[in-house]
């Protein structure tokens, strides 16, 4: 899509189809698809301000190295890390830049239809909490794959758990480093390759020497960034309403093309099954991050693996609480105003500018500085969290897990994670080249479908369900895998914007509320019917497991 | 089922009345709160169907804050104080079966 296409902001059919392309990888890979843009001036501010970032971080990552020293240090942080860092440490790894700037732009753009994404992105945590923050904690050691393998057939549950895994986490790092790529091109003015290179680096120093401590407290120091950076932002929009959230309301009908209809839904969907089935791919997507779910084991005990899920819901729900101001701050402000506004009558930049364009509209250029230094941050954050749980998956899970049967040699484990997490960050630097040209409309959909409709039901049928057997597991698995890919490559996005057929196989774009109940029935049907003598030795485990779900590891 | 525990479990606690009473709870928390969660969530979806007229309607005379709007807010904070009761109940529950632990001799992570 040309840039120019992206100007014509009455064109609604263009632009929803941009911002499509932003949400999907924006808020369901948290990581932004920008379409072709347009390189700013080199931004000063933003620049020094981000660099102070990472002078911090990279001394954070000092300190953290000196205590990171074997794989229960590099994966979980020696899981001494309390409720409360956790907590911000998920809401940075999960609050990204296109959260910020695309979903603002949404609501910019299509009003109330772009919270959609901020309620999908807001309501996985209560369910992260009841499900699956406690049994997850007690049962598993540095993956979601120790849990799933605890009584089922170790080396089959592994391989196919660490397909669901290193799935999401590949194309989740793709439209990562393509989306920082063309986000930092596009606020920074730097070069698209330059940029990849850039945050490549930083994370590798983060995650090669700090491990997850130090991962922790670059999500910490984003989070606290961005919160305050959006704090600071909605109460300078309230400010100038006299804080009457009914007048902002009120000023944004009136600037908007749409009038009234700006607060109603309808204008970028209007098919209820389609918003059904895209807030289920964000709810039980996020049940089945492994980068995530990986930090429950950074707490010492259920109770802080609790308290980790109850601060990550108060952070996210209180950026997304803040965003809708932000949002119709942008209308009032921004929109309209020719300071803002290129010689077609579209934003400057594009409309994922829109928020950094507000930030220059009520805090000058100190103020957007600011922000673009926050946007980087984030994805240097939630790029650091993939990589780790890359590294995881690779170094215990198949390494330490599968290969040496879960006793390796530490020292050898512990080398061979850093190297994979260095190979990890090249791979990364090359995928974001290779794919800098590309639609990468399904690999921005693929991570949370897949993490919904492989990873969830496996994790919460292994943990819940008796049955349950290897057989199941892999049957579950797999089908969630296939249909996954089958369906979003018939999807409109894909079939009908990638391949140009005209109409598409399948309507929905996110069809996990489809794949995910076929993964579900495939376990059911497959642990049923299982005579096998494995099938009852996995069975016969649940009750064991079900006391250490529970009550943790005793000490008797 | 729980008597059928092998005999790495602590066969006292595993089968002890408080254990299971124990358990019963955390299920019957978890369904209660997961279920209010989606039905709470699902009916954000209806206000693209059956619920639109609902959805659309403003909420005051003076104001143009609508349904969906103010539902959107409510279902944030909802979720929150759903997650703050679950954890007290949770955190409260957990006192007995600590106690019952600890009589018997075993440390535990909880």
């Amino acid at each position: 899509m040309s840039y120019s296409v992206l100007k014509a902001v009455s064109n609604k059919a263009a632009m929803a189809a941009l911002m499509l392309l932003a949400m999907m990888s924006g808020v369901m890979a948290a990581g932004p698809d920008l379409g072709d843009v347009e390189r700013q001036p080199l931004n000063i501010t933003a620049i020094a301000l981000f660099g102070l970032f990472v002078v911090v971080t990279l001394f954070i990552s000092y300190w953290a190295s000196k205590r990171t020293s074997s794989s229960s240090d590099f994966y979980t942080g020696g899981g001494k890390i309390t409720g409360l860092q956790n907590g911000t440490a998920i809401a940075g790894d999960f609050m990204s830049a296109a959260s910020f700037l695309g979903v603002s732009s949404l609501i910019y753009a299509f009003g109330f239809d772009g919270l959609i994404f901020g309620l999908g992105a807001v309501a996985g945590w209560p369910m992260l909490l009841f499900l699956l923050s406690e049994r997850v904690r007690n049962l598993g050691k540095y993956t979601f794959t120790d849990v799933v393998a605890i009584r089922l057939e170790k080396m089959r549950t592994r391989i196919i758990s660490v397909l669901g895994s290193v799935t999401v986490v590949i194309f989740y790092l793709i439209a990562q480093m393509v989306g920082a790529g063309k986000l930092i091109e596009l606020l920074f003015g730097l070069p698209y390759e330059i940029a990849v290179v850039i945050v490549s680096l930083l994370v590798i120093a983060y995650v090669a020497f700090g491990g997850m401590l130090a991962t922790t407290w670059v999500q910490i120091v984003k989070a606290v960034m961005l919160l305050f950076g959006i704090t600071l932002m909605a109460i300078l929009v309230l400010y100038q309403v006299d804080f009457n959230f009914a007048t902002l309301l009120a000023q944004a009908t009136q600037a908007h093309p749409a009038g009234n209809d700006l607060l109603k839904p309808g204008r970028l969907y209007d098919d209820p099954i389609q918003v059904a089935t895209i807030l289920a791919t964000m709810m039980f997507g996020i049940l089945g991050l492994p980068h995530i779910l990986m930090r429950l084991f950074t707490v010492p005990n259920a109770h802080e693996s609790r308290r980790s899920a109850l601060y990550a819901s108060l952070f996210i729900g209180y950026f997304y609480l803040l965003l809708v101001v932000v949002g119709f701050g942008i209308v009032v402000h921004v929109l309209n105003n020719q300071q803002f506004m290129d010689a077609s009558g579209g934003l400057i930049g594009g409309n994922n500018m829109a928020a950094i364009h507000l930030a220059n509209a009520l805090g000058g250029s100190l103020l957007m500085g600011f922000m673009s230094a926050v946007a980087f941050a984030t994805i240097l954050a939630v790029v650091a969290g993939l990589t780790v749980a890359g590294a995881a998956a690779i170094a215990h899970d198949l390494y330490a897990e599968v290969l040496h049967k879960g006793k390796p040699d530490p020292q050898k484990e512990i080398r061979l994670t850093r190297i994979v997490t260095v190979l990890l960050g090249l791979v990364a630097v090359a995928l974001g080249i290779l794919f800098q040209d590309q639609n990468i409309a399904i690999i921005a959909a693929l991570p949370m479908v897949v993490a919904a409709s492989v990873n969830f039901p496996i994790l919460i049928m292994s943990i819940y369900w008796g049955p349950m057997t290897t057989r199941g597991a892999i049957a579950g698995a797999l089908v969630g895998f296939v249909s996954s890919i089958t369906l979003i490559c018939v999807s409109p996005k894909v079939w009908v914007d990638v391949l140009g057929f005209e109409q598409a196989l399948f309507p929905y774009d996110y069809p996990a509320l489809f794949t995910m109940p076929l993964s579900f029935i495939a376990i059911w049907l497959f642990s049923v019917t299982d005579n096998s003598t494995r099938g009852k030795t996995d069975r016969a485990g649940y009750a064991e497991m079900l006391v250490q779900a529970e009550l943790g590891h005793i000490d008797r | 089922m729980i008597a059928s525990l092998s005999d790495k479990i602590p066969a006292d606690i595993a089968n002890s009345p408080g254990f299971v009473q124990y358990l019963k709870q955390k299920r019957r928390h978890r369904i209660i709160f997961s279920s209010i969660t989606i039905v709470l969530y699902a009916v954000f979806a209806f206000g693209y169907g059956p619920l639109e007229g609902l959805f659309v309607s403003e909420i005051s005379v003076d104001s143009q804050l609508n349904f969906a709007l103010a539902y959107f807010v409510f279902l944030v904070l909802a979720f929150f104080v759903l997650e703050l009761i679950y954890c007290r109940l949770a955190n409260s529950i957990e006192l007995g079966i600590r106690q019952e632990l600890k009589h018997a001799g075993h440390n535990n992570e909880l």
